[in-house]
Formats: C-alpha cells, structure tokens, sequence
C-alpha cells in the first residue's frame, strides 16, 4: 500500500507531461496510426492492463487479435481527436506512476497491486487517468462480449437460426 | 426497385430495354463482401470509426451504415447536396439502390389512403383509387415473397402471403389487450418481403428461404428477403431484352420540341465523366425521389425552361416524408417463465387508428407503429479482473420484458416543403447540387404528443411499467421515406402526373418513383412503389403496342 501511494505520489509530480518512454526499447511493434509514437514496451503495457481489467482466457474464449491489439486499433481508430489527446494525457499519467523508480514497472507489480492500482484510479472519471482506464475497460468488454464463444454460449447468438420459437418455456 | 420493375416488365414482353445506373454495379451473391462475416471478424466489432462519422455526419445517422454495411451507402463527402434546413438525404448509389439496405416491411396501402388528401383537404386528390392498384400489389407480392397474416383489416388490406413467423408471448398478449380494450385498433404481424415457404417462382428467381440471418443489409447469401440484385436485375437479364449500364450518371432527359416528347436522356459516365445521348420511345425515370426530382428540374429546353413538364412550377414541390421522431419504451413482468428462441426479420405493427374514418383530433391524419417484445437481459460490469469476467460469464435473461414502439407519422406535402437547383455549385459531374427545404411543421408535433399520449395509455392498460416516451430528434430524410416533387394528380395546372404515372406534359415519359407520390399515408411505402411502377410499365407497354406514346 505504501509502495502503491509512493507510485501515485511520483505520478502526480510529473504525470501527463510528456509522452515518457516506458522502458527502453524504441522498436516499435505496430503502427497505430494516430499514435505513430507508441512503442513496443507501451503496446505492452497497454496489452498488461488491459488483461488486468478483464481476464484474458485465450483457450476458453479465443479471439481473432490479441486483447492489447483489439483495444488500441479501437482507440487508434474510433476515439475522435479530443478523445485521443485525452487518452494519451491519461496514458502518459498512467506511465509516470512508474517513472522515477526506473526499476519498476506495472508488470513488476503483484497482480493484487496490480488492481488496486486499477480500481483506485478506475472510478474517477474526472481524471484524464480514470478517463484512460475506462477506454481501455469498455474497449476490453467489448473484445471479450464479442467474441466466439461468449456470443454463443453465453448470449445464445446464432448466425444463421432459421427459426423463430416465441413462447419457450424456461 | 421501382427502376428494377419498370426493367422487367418491359423485357419480359419483349422490349429491348436500358437500364441505366449511377453507380457500380452489385452482382447477387458476388458483390456482397461482408455477407458471411461473423461479428467477431469484423475490425471494429460492427462500429464505425470517429473519421468515417465525421465525414458522414448525415450517412452515419443512419442505422444500417456501420461496418457490415457502409459500402453500400453514399459517403457525404462524394455527393454533396445543400440543406436550406436539416435534412438527412440517405442514399445508395449501386445497382440495386437502397433494395439492398431498406428494411422489408410492405403493407399494401388501404382506400383510406387514397382518399384521404380529398376527404381532410390538402395536397391534391389522388388520380387513383385502392381499387386500382389492388391487383398490381397482388402481382407485385406473388413476386417478392411477403410474409403475413390475413388479418381481414380495411385499414390494411390483406395481401398474397406467406406464412408469418410465430408471434412471440408478449406480442400475442399485447394484442389480445388492445382488442380488450379499443375497438379500433390492432396489433398485427408485422408484413415482410421475406420468403417463408416456397414457390416456383421463387425457385426460378434461384432463391432460398429466409434463415433470419437478420444482416439482410449486408445482402443475403440465401436471397431470402427481396432486393432488385437477386430477382429483378436478373429476371430481365435473363430475356435477352436488357442492357444494363452501370456507372451511368443521367443528366437530363432530351425534349426534341419538334416531335414535342422526349427522346432520350443524356448521361456521363461517373468514372471517364464523358457525355452521351442514348435515345428512346418511352422513358421511366426512378432515380429515387429526390434525384427523380433534380433529373427533371436539370431537363430545360425552350419549351420547359424551368423543368421537363414544369408548366405549372410545382415541380420540386409537396416533398414529404414520414416523421419517425417519437418512440416509447417500457417493461412487462408478465411472462417471467418464457423465453424466446432463434430469431425473425420482423416485429409486430400497429395500423393507423387516428383520424381513420373522421376526423377526431386537432391534427390532420395520423400514425402507424411497430412494436416489438423481448426478454430483458442483465449483465453485471463491476470492478475488474476475474470478479468482473465472473460477472459477464453469469449474464442472464431477468424475466422481464422490454418492449418499445416506434411512431410512423404522415406528415402533409406542402409547397413550402420543396427541392430545387442550386444555381452556382455543381457536383464533380457539371450537375447542379440539390438544395432541399423541407422541415417538420406544427401537424407533425401535434401527432407526436398524441402518439405518446394513446401509446401510454395502452401499454398501461396492457400492465406496462416504467413507460418512457423519447423524441430522437431525427431529422427529415432520416426515415428514407422521402416522396414527392412530382406528384401525381387528376388536373395539369396542379399535378405534374396523370393517372398512369405519365408526365401531363410530356406523356412519353413516367414517374414512378417515391417522386410520384401525392400524399404518404403511414405505411412503408416500396411496396407501393412497385405496385404502381408495374401498373404505369404494363400500361406504357400497351401505349407502345398501339403507337400512342
């Protein structure tokens, strides 16, 4: 809990100031084209928080794109300007939580720290960091809601049903 | 689809005929590129992206253009028009039109319909009685496959159906409460061109039947609901008679002031925009309402320097639409043990009640209404992690029922309401932008209270909870039921069209599009469209036959 609030401090003191480089490789992995800047290591923390927010099970409910992927090509591509700015300042406040102490990273974090990291700065919609995590939350929903098996099984979705039962008993 | 039957109505019988098209062509089943996509395998699971509704603020309005389907659809941006008031002009510019997109609901009109203008006092009189169109619309139905119930209403005259789909508990039970309570007004399956049972004819056009897909927009694999693609276009193809030609863009039509009729029209191809003259006997002009109407007002000569037949200047004007603004939504607790399975392609509709037989209220006509029924569901989205996925793996239907309805208002052509050239900007093809005026008026707001006030009631007879009324604001055009500008009518001096679609002044040629359209009633109208563009073909085929035309 210290750590946590030693974190949340340091962000404070530089958060949303520049776009900061999460760690040091610049290689980047896949060109968000309104986000040319973004790096392989921030790609992958977007990837990390994304499945911190919900679950990933590949195996049980298998999707055409990784989490990570299917957030950012929906913000890259579905957020309007003001949106996107607003992403990215939060996007980058996120970051700065981990600045100074260079050796740390959410990665590092337990999965509980993880959380409570999230769930802390999730409710506060005020804040272009709450703002940034709700993107990435109802962008991770809509990966999971959408998917094969959740459709199926769960929302008893049919492509093709050719049928129509109006008065079935539960 | 009117284009489509005017088509096959002349090849069938032999005439060489063109046809002449916008835009590219769509082939059935080869130009439907997203028709076999699951959900999942779309990029934007369905949504569009922040630059395609920015440069499509009117296109993006719409419901069915989002990412199954924005193809099909006219991108603002490469035809623009002028709006002198908001109006959403929703278009689709492919062979097949909007036949591709619309949204298969085809109920014949009634004789309330075509008398109402004379009974209530507005537009003109119609030309034209259900009587006769009542067999045209039985010709038409055996063609495009409609799905109903024999309801035995004179408000909506029953038709040559297929089976419907099953009504649904809370569909059946809202009806049967409606009938409890008003004498007047019901609550009947919704009419849909979709193929439940098979017929010879279907199978000759090669369709299948309807799977309740529910993607119809996307273009149906199976052709399982009508569009122009898979039956018209290839039905008159099949003659030998017709020369289709895509990527036409109709300038005008050519008047020869000698002969005193037309002769052809002039076109530039959309893609080389060069210019050329094809001629012939007889032209029927179903560019959709709207551009029917620009077609004609860009048609000067000597003899009609204000419009091909504008004698009168009423050309371009009485445009109206169907006002969807209002809606209502509520709960039902009724059927907690009763679920529903599969799916179908329609709801259930309310016929027009108001102001049927006499006049009743403050406000001239009245409205249908659809109304659908359907289990509520409840998925929890709290916190994150494995409690929050938790949550969604435990969604699960409440035993409530949601139910809503939509308002299908008529509003009243007035001149005020009209379309015209824009003198000074043309579009990439040297033809002038339309300007479109039309807007709402105090009728239309008068019958949106009211629809609110009759719908509460009877979903609160019927044991409705939590009713909520809701004005969307759409804008005029925004229903795609835009009619009008040269509208049908028994005298020249205050119609452009006679009794048989044929210009007063230049009676080789015929509208028989939304364009010829005298008032709009409630019902939605393609089916009306094809009706009359089948009666006005057959009738011009016989013209041709005698050499009169």
């Amino acid at each position: 809990m210290i750590r946590r609030d030693a974190l949340k401090n340091i962000g404070r003191i530089t958060g949303g100031v520049f776009m900061l480089p999460y760690a040091c490789d610049l290689t980047p992995e896949i060109n968000y084209s309104n986000f040319p800047l973004i790096k392989k290591e921030q790609q992958e923390l977007i990837g990390a928080i994304c499945k911190r927010i919900l679950t990933e099970d590949f195996e049980k409910f298998p999707t055409p794109e990784p989490r990570g992927h299917f957030v950012l090509t929906m913000v890259n591509d579905c957020l309007d300007a003001e949106e996107r700015a607003e992403f990215s300042k939060g996007f980058e406040a996120f970051q700065s939580l981990f600045f100074l102490p260079k050796e740390s990273t959410f990665q590092e974090l337990l999965p509980k720290e993880q959380e409570a990291l999230i769930l802390e700065n999730l409710e506060d919609q005020e804040t272009e960091l709450g703002l940034f995590l709700n993107h990435l939350k109802t962008f991770s929903l809509l990966h999971f809601e959408t998917s094969e098996n959740y459709m199926k099984n769960y929302l008893n979705f049919e492509f093709m049903p050719g049928r129509y039962l109006g008065k079935v008993a539960v | 689809m009117s284009g489509g039957w005017a088509a096959k109505e002349f090849t069938e019988q032999g005439f060489k005929t063109l046809l002449l098209e916008r835009g590219p062509n769509v082939e059935h089943l080869k130009d439907y590129p997203t028709t076999n996509m699951q959900p999942w395998e779309f990029k934007h699971r369905g949504r569009l992206t922040a630059k395609e509704i920015e440069d499509n603020p009117v296109a993006s309005r719409c419901y069915a253009f989002r990412e199954d389907a924005k193809h099909f659809f006219v991108k603002d941006k490469e035809h623009p028009y002028e709006q002198v008031k908001p109006f959403d002009w929703i278009r689709g510019y492919q062979v097949g039109g909007k036949s591709i997109m619309w949204a298969r609901q085809v109920q014949r009109w009634s004789p309330y319909d075509f008398e109402g203008p004379e009974r209530d006092g507005f537009a003109v009189d119609w030309p034209i009685r259900y009587e006769d169109l009542a067999d045209w619309y039985t010709y038409v139905e055996g063609f495009v496959g409609v799905s109903g119930n024999k309801d035995g209403l004179d408000s909506l005259p029953d038709g040559d159906f297929l089976k419907p789909w099953e009504s649904n508990v809370v569909e059946e039970y809202f009806s049967q409460q409606v009938k409890k309570h008003y004498s007047d007004r019901h609550v009947i399956y919704g009419r849909c061109a979709h193929l439940t049972e098979s017929r010879p004819v279907f199978i000759e056009q090669g369709r299948g039947l309807c799977m309740s897909r529910r993607i119809c927009q996307r273009g149906c694999p199976l052709g399982g609901y009508f569009n122009a693609n898979s039956t018209l276009i290839p039905w008159a193809l099949k003659t030998g008679n017709l020369t289709l030609k895509p990527n036409s863009v109709v300038h005008s039509v050519l008047y020869d002031e000698t002969k005193q009729k037309a002769i052809g029209v002039r076109v530039i191809d959309a893609i080389t925009k060069e210019s050329q003259d094809y001629f012939a006997k007889v032209i029927f002009l179903n560019a959709a309402t709207l551009n029917t109407n620009l077609i004609l007002l860009n048609s000067k000569s000597n003899r009609f320097p204000n419009g091909l037949g504008n004698d009168n200047g009423l050309l371009g004007k009485y445009i109206a639409f169907h006002n969807y603004r209002a809606t209502i939504s509520a709960e039902y607790e009724g059927f907690p043990n009763y679920t529903l399975e599969g799916a179908k392609p329609t709801t259930h509709y309310v016929p027009r009640f108001r102001n049927l037989y006499k006049q009743e209220t403050d406000f001239l006509r009245g409205y249908a209404a659809g109304f659908e029924a359907f289990p509520l569901r409840e998925t929890l989205r709290e916190g994150i992690g494995n409690d929050l996925k938790n949550q969604l793996l435990q969604t699960k239907e409440t035993g409530v029922w949601g139910v809503g309805s939509h308002m299908m208002g008529e509003t009243l052509p007035k001149e005020s309401n009209q379309v015209s050239l824009d003198t000074e900007k043309t579009d990439e093809w040297g033809i002038p932008l339309l300007r479109i005026d039309v807007d709402y008026d105090d009728n239309d707001e008068k019958m949106i209270q009211d629809f609110y006030e009759q719908f509460s009631e009877m979903y609160s007879k019927a044991g409705f909870t939590n009713i909520v009324t809701n004005d969307n604001g759409r804008r005029p055009g925004n229903d795609i039921h835009e009619m009008g500008g040269v509208r049908m009518g028994k005298d020249p001096k205050t119609s452009l069209l006679n009794a048989w679609n044929q210009m007063h002044e230049c009676k080789n040629v015929f509208v028989t599009d939304g364009a010829c359209m005298t008032s709009t009633s409630t019902q939605n109208p393609s089916l009306t469209f094809m009706a009359i563009t089948a009666r006005a073909a057959n009738y011009a085929i016989q013209q041709l036959k005698k050499g009169t035309v």
